[in-house]
């Protein structure tokens, strides 16, 4: 009797242990993951972390499902599986280390190694490692990742935790206007001016970019004054953060501090801009590069998204992709990035045929953010600068082929709606220093100073073709006195941005 | 010796000539394998009207270059059937690199007063700089048309292969 129940106890502890040997390989599969959402964790949502989850999981199971057909021994398939998801899954940025020695490794050299390495790998485990040693070993590197884990990530969540308290307490503070609209087309659309804000991001302002590039881009002011338009020069944002910028433009004010996703989403949730034209008759049409806008669909009546969740340059899962030996695939897939650009500028330009009045255009464009991806002329750049912020010449290069899409996209939209208001806005300049500072830890000398050029942006208005004196303005007070100037609403002007 | 053994090591045996000659296969596989020629390089057509529109940056895990431009023997402006090569001239021998050749109505009305038909007159095509050894190139274009009489045209532009680095050069 006794006997029995041992063995039934042992029975019990060996599944246990099996169990937690295959966890163990999940918790090696996870690590990659949870290293850079730890390195970016301000800047990713809740979202692209369950998106990159299901990833990272799908890309485990098949790769264990694959060793436990190869091995039918569930700890051995568990152990190959951390010895080769690791190499799979960091396999661009050990092949980066390794061509900075030998230039002339490509990518299948390092895939033939990789396969090379497996199959010594699966003899090695078939014929020579032991179901309970290989249990032993893949719960022993388990548990070594999943405190590494652990010591990663608890200081992260728990000031996540107090930033989601204070961003709570504060938005209780806050009142929000208004609640999620109906769409209305009632006749007053009839008398609503069209109105089209477009915010380029990282489009730098005249006196920002001569400073930092030398070049001096009055042409192009020039070419819009030719055609209409009111333009500041001197015009600065309140920071260098889009993720304050523009929520904080949605609300008409300076509502946001924290430069976090959270944040960001929480802010854009019921934008006071948009309840407000919303109350005013008019419906929302919406330019949401990189899925930037957060705001419930609900709100708008025509949506143009041009990148999916898989395309976005900037998304976890896109940098994971991006690490891994998959990354020939990304390249593909996101090798169309002008394409994505030139698509939003062409359907900016066509929603001036939307609708006859009644429509506000609200266009968030990454672009000439970076990465740098054409030159002045629209020719590709290298691929090894379009992360490059040391050669200053290579953003003037997009900036430059940007200014000649929006010189095109006005001129479209004032030959179709010439009755009509166009803003012309960045969220902030070319961060050349921030960016010396991140990158090679250089200072400014002086930092108040350059902090004014990173924040001074582009802000051009044309308001049916007449004067309007904006000279200076911040973009929430260019917004606040437009929305006066058309629908006495009272607004007033906010402090400027010192 | 084991046979599972013998089999590991054929097997490892393989991957490290695979491993050798892989750059060269998959050269092959995908196309973009080059041939040294001989170009005869003395006498150099000034009779052609060209255009190079866009050379790009090496991309992708081939670090491909695109060109793309377009071309026209002012001799012979109404040809309806023209070809071009692009042409990278290192010491010793010259890679030569056919391009795809198109209609391009814009250019022929451009150069409507010369009467230039629009067949073939654009071209584009790419080569992967994988294929080149280090070293610095001329870039020449090769032209010729129905009357089947090569013309070799000198760009002046002149790059360089190192480093895994293709990069053009100012000219000396």
């Amino acid at each position: 009797m006794m006997k029995i129940e041992e063995t039934q106890a042992n029975q019990k502890g060996t599944k246990l242990l099996l169990v937690l040997s295959v966890l163990a390989s999940y918790v090696v599969a996870l690590f990659p993951l949870a290293y850079y959402t730890n390195k970016n964790f301000s800047y990713v949502s809740v979202k692209e972390i369950w998106l990159s989850l299901a990833l990272v999981s799908a890309h485990w199971l098949l790769v264990f499902l694959i060793s436990l057909f190869g091995f039918r021994a569930w700890s051995k398939a568990s152990f190959a599986t951390m010895l080769i998801i690791l190499p799979l899954s960091l396999f661009h940025t050990i092949l980066n280390v390794v061509k900075r020695f030998a230039p002339s490794v490509y990518y299948w050299h390092g895939i033939i190694v990789l396969i090379i390495a497996i199959g010594l790998l699966w003899y090695l485990i078939h014929y020579l490692v032991k179901e309970d040693v290989a249990r032993k070993l893949s719960l022993i590197f388990g548990a070594v990742i999943f405190v590494l884990l652990f010591v990663n990530i608890t200081p992260s969540v728990v000031s996540k935790i107090q930033e989601n308290r204070q961003l709570k307490q504060r938005m209780d503070l806050a009142t929000t206007q208004g609640n999620k609209p109906d769409h209305k087309t009632d006749s007053t659309q009839d008398h609503l001016p069209n109105i089209y804000l477009f915010i380029f991001d990282e489009y730098a302002g005249r006196e920002g970019l001569e400073r930092y590039t030398g070049f001096d881009n009055q042409k192009f002011y020039d070419d819009l004054s030719q055609l209409g338009f009111n333009v500041s020069k001197g015009s600065i944002s309140y920071t260098i953060s889009t993720r304050i910028e523009i929520p904080n433009l949605m609300n008409l004010d300076t509502v946001v501090e924290e430069s976090t996703d959270q944040a960001k989403d929480q802010m854009m949730k019921s934008p006071v801009l948009f309840n407000t034209l919303h109350d005013l008759g008019y419906d929302i049409n919406l330019i949401n590069d990189q899925k930037f806008i957060s705001t419930p669909d609900s709100y708008f009546k025509y949506v143009f998204n041009p990148t999916s969740d898989f395309q976005r340059s900037e998304s976890l899962m896109s940098l994971m992709i991006d690490r891994s030996a998959y990354y020939p695939l990304l390249k593909t897939i996101v090798g169309n990035r002008m394409q994505e650009v030139l698509g939003m500028f062409h359907y900016g330009a066509e929603s001036s045929q939307l609708q006859e009045s009644g429509l506000f255009t609200f266009a968030y464009l990454s672009f000439p953010h970076l990465p740098w991806f054409v030159d002045e002329h629209g020719n590709k750049v290298d691929e090894n600068d379009q992360m490059n912020w040391d050669d200053t010449n290579i953003y003037l290069g997009q900036l430059k082929y940007s200014s000649k899409l929006i010189l095109e996209l006005v001129d479209v939209i004032l030959t179709n709606d010439p009755d009509s208001c166009i803003i012309l806005l960045s969220d902030h300049g070319f961060r050349l220093p921030e960016m010396q500072r991140k990158n090679h830890g250089i200072e400014a000398e002086d930092k108040v100073l350059e902090d004014y050029y990173m924040r001074n942006i582009l802000q051009a208005v044309y308001y049916f073709g007449e004067q309007i004196n904006l000279d200076g303005y911040s973009g929430i007070n260019v917004l606040r006195t437009i929305l006066d100037n058309l629908f006495s609403l009272n607004l007033g002007l906010i402090e400027e941005a010192r | 010796m084991k046979p599972r053994l013998k089999g590991l090591i054929v097997f490892i045996l393989v991957g490290l000539v695979l491993l050798l000659f892989s750059t060269r296969l998959i050269l092959i596989l995908t196309g973009y394998s080059l041939s040294k020629v001989q170009i005869e390089t003395k006498n150099l057509s000034q009779d052609i009207a060209w255009s190079i529109d866009n050379i790009n940056a090496p991309v992708g895990i081939l670090d491909l270059v695109y060109f793309n431009g377009w071309a026209f023997d002012r001799t012979f402006p109404t040809s309806l059937e023209r070809n071009i090569s692009f042409i990278l001239k290192t010491d010793g021998y010259a890679h030569e690199i056919a391009a795809k050749t198109f209609s391009m109505p814009n250019i022929a009305e451009y150069f409507e007063a010369q009467n230039v038909t629009s067949e073939g007159l654009g071209y584009t095509g790419s080569f992967s700089t994988i294929a080149l050894q280090d070293g610095k190139y001329e870039l020449l274009i090769k032209y010729w048309d129905e009357r089947n009489t090569p013309a070799i045209v000198y760009t002046g532009r002149v790059f360089v292969k190192g480093g895994g680095d293709f990069e053009e050069i100012p000219r000396e």
